[in-house]
């Protein structure tokens, strides 16, 4: 695109500069010609009507000296008049012009003389040359043509290397807000795109985008706001509901077989209030790590330490679904953070790679086959990384950004039980912690890497 | 056993009133903080149930003003707030255990029975413990049942002591991973019934008498009969 606005900028300037050319230097050759035909006209009437001496008279004349060149030969090839004597003639060339050099004396001995002339042949053989010395006007061209080429060289220089700035100014400008765009579509919905406050076109566009994304963000706050009121609000009837299906049961009902229907009912009633008891916590748990609660709990916390720790609480469980939890986790990842909310993240972590890993199972020759999940930890620079593997079935690239969402749940895994907050809570963890999560492909399975800044990188007064 | 439940929410105290009297406690309640301070302070009780959300003065201050008048009841904070933050500042404040709403009231009764029993031992610095037949060396970090040795895991240990210490009563899952792991949070898989089914098969198998039992809609007690 750079590329063919270039070269249509070069082609204008050249055809400008080109224009001059023609008008300037064109100008003065046609007005040189038209003199000298001017001339041959009026010298040829005058010798119809005066004859040869007037003709000799008039070409010799003061008319003809300096840059006007005449020449009148006779039949014979006899000089008759002029102010030019050249052997051989220039040959008479019908309507064409003419030109020659020839040497004449001049007040510093012999100067070469650049000629443009014009040749008729008179009634009764005679030779008529007429035209102009146009060395000045050759120096006059050769000045313009050489300001020409200047001009149209710098002016292509100029032109590219502004092009090229102001180009690159105005690329690096979209590359940027592109980014932006891509950061905002990733969920970052904080994001603006940047401005220059210059109010140029760019600067008005970015200014409207940025109040279009503020209204969407505004309206998911407020739709957030509204679920998470609803799980609050919905709290206190299902505790309520609870307490009373509970006192149900605590009554003696005798050991008929309704009786039992009936306590396998309520029972199975409070099992259910209890999920969505469960559902609206975590719900009322991320909001409130997003809505950046208060940190006079944090301390220094070995991260490695609690996945040991939360690896080993889950480590029989795994063992029951036929896998095996691997730990590979690199000397201390000091971080400063919640202890109870890091095991909370790495407890769901595990326990999707459990539920969802499915690389155990029975082999079709009838052996127990091992599912192994990795659990990785390592420092790099400022940071500490978590990762937990598994290799089940994996996640669909496109949907590996998703499953971080609230009540994501992916179209393979809608038979599961589980909330769909899991991830969305391990997201909430690590940013309430100054990293984040991401989720990537490691056919078979899929890894979630968890980052947090390292305890020595944060300086102490950010967290107190 | 002489409970008093301090709670202003008339449907919860309900439930928690009738619970404990269907097993047969004899319950006080006040609904609001002054006058649950004034019954603590001059009834005798074995345990005191404090919700943190009241009218008045609240649940916190109602403790804080005990502890400072010497008064050692164990103490059960309830409460709607599950925050890691809350849960501290509860058990900061002088309370022993922290209860977040809602609960099974087979959680709320184990809970009472742990605190009633840790405030009667006698806290003298123990080496060995011993259940039954089966005998528990804290300092050298075995265990034996009849004489023979069993290998503990460094957690299974821990499971076993805390089994051990609570010893004819009821622990919950919720209480074993709060004292074993001491993590609160609320793990949706089985774990803590694959951690006692490998225990069990530890102390439990080859012996002629099971001791560690599940008990239903609870959780779990080491007892001599079932």
């Amino acid at each position: 695109m750079a590329l063919l606005y270039m070269l249509l900028f070069s082609a204008s300037v050249s055809l400008l500069l080109g224009y001059v050319y023609w008008s300037t230097v064109g100008y003065l050759t046609s007005r040189t010609d038209e003199a000298v035909i001017a001339e041959i006209e009026l010298l040829v009437d005058r010798y119809r009507r005066l004859g040869l001496s007037a003709l000799i008279r008039a070409v010799d004349g003061p008319n003809h000296s300096g840059e006007s060149i005449c020449l009148l030969v006779g039949p014979d090839g006899m000089f008759l008049a002029g102010t030019l004597n050249v052997r051989p003639l220039p040959t008479y060339a019908g309507n064409n012009w003419i030109e020659f050099e020839h040497y004449r004396p001049g007040g510093s001995g012999t100067e070469v003389v650049l000629a443009r002339a014009r040749a008729v042949i008179l009634p009764g053989g005679l030779y008529l040359l007429v035209g102009r010395d146009v060395r000045d006007q050759r120096e006059i061209e050769h000045l313009i043509t050489g300001a020409l080429a200047w001009s149209l060289g710098l002016t292509v220089l100029l032109g590219l290397v502004g092009g090229l700035l102001v180009g690159r100014n105005v690329l690096r400008r979209i590359d940027e807000i592109s980014w932006s765009i891509h950061d905002i579509m990733e969920g970052d919905l904080s994001r603006r795109l940047p401005t220059q406050g210059i109010g140029d076109e760019l600067d008005r566009l970015s200014y409207n985008v940025n109040d279009m994304i503020g209204r969407i963000e505004s309206l998911m706050e407020g739709m957030r706001e509204v679920s998470d009121d609803i799980a609050h609000d919905l709290r206190s009837p299902l505790n309520r509901m609870r307490s009373r299906l509970e006192i149900g049961l605590m009554a003696k009902g005798g050991d008929t077989d309704v009786a039992a229907e009936q306590r396998r009912a309520l029972q199975d009633a409070i099992g259910e209030i209890d999920e969505l008891l469960r559902l609206f916590d975590s719900m009322l748990s991320i909001a409130r790590l997003e809505a950046c609660v208060e940190e006079n709990q944090w301390e220094r916390l070995d991260l490695a330490v609690i996945a040991r720790e939360v690896g080993e609480l889950y480590a029989p469980a795994a063992e029951e679904h036929n896998e095996v939890l691997k730990f590979e986790l690199e000397g201390s990842l000091m971080i400063r953070g919640v202890r109870e909310l890091l095991g909370q993240a790495i407890s769901n972590l595990i326990e999707n790679a459990i539920r969802y890993g499915g690389g155990g199972g029975v082999g079709e020759d009838g052996v127990g086959q091992q599912g192994r999940i990795e659990v990785r930890g390592w420092r790099e620079e400022k940071d500490v990384f978590l990762e937990v593997r598994d290799r089940g079935r994996g996640v669909p690239a496109q949907d590996q950004k998703r499953v971080f969402d609230r009540f994501i749940r992916l179209e393979s895994s809608r038979n599961t039980s589980g909330s769909g907050l899991g991830l969305s809570l391990v997201r909430a963890v690590a940013r309430r912690h100054g990293g984040d999560a991401c989720m990537k492909d490691a056919s078979p399975g899929c890894r979630v890497i968890l980052r947090f800044p390292s305890a020595d990188s944060i300086p102490v007064h950010e967290i107190e | 056993m002489h409970i008093l439940l301090i709670e202003d929410d008339r449907e919860a105290a309900e439930y928690i009133l009738k619970g404990l009297r269907e097993c047969g406690h004899v319950v006080d309640h006040a609904d609001d903080g002054e006058d649950g301070l004034h019954i603590a302070r001059t009834g005798s009780f074995d345990v005191l149930i404090v919700d943190r959300m009241l009218p008045g003065l609240d649940g916190l201050s109602v403790v804080r003003a005990l502890r400072a008048e010497q008064v050692s009841i164990p103490v059960l904070f309830l409460s709607a707030l599950g925050e890691v933050n809350d849960r501290i500042r509860g058990l900061r404040s002088g309370g022993d255990d922290y209860l977040v709403k809602p609960f099974a009231f087979a959680e709320l009764q184990a809970r009472i029975e742990a605190l009633v029993r840790r405030g009667n031992v006698f806290e003298a610095v123990e080496t060995k413990i011993s259940f039954a037949d089966l005998e528990m060396d804290l300092l050298a970090r075995t265990v034996t049942r009849g004489g023979r040795n069993i290998d503990l895991q460094p957690r299974e240990f821990r499971l076993l002591e805390y089994l051990m210490r609570n010893a004819g009563q009821v622990v919950t899952r919720t209480m074993l991973l709060e004292n074993v792991w001491e993590y609160h949070f609320d793990p949706r898989t089985n774990v803590i019934d694959v951690h006692i089914s490998r225990l069990r098969s530890k102390i439990d198998k080859n012996f002629p008498t099971s001791l560690l039992h599940t008990v239903r809609g609870a959780g779990y007690s080491l007892r001599v009969n079932s």
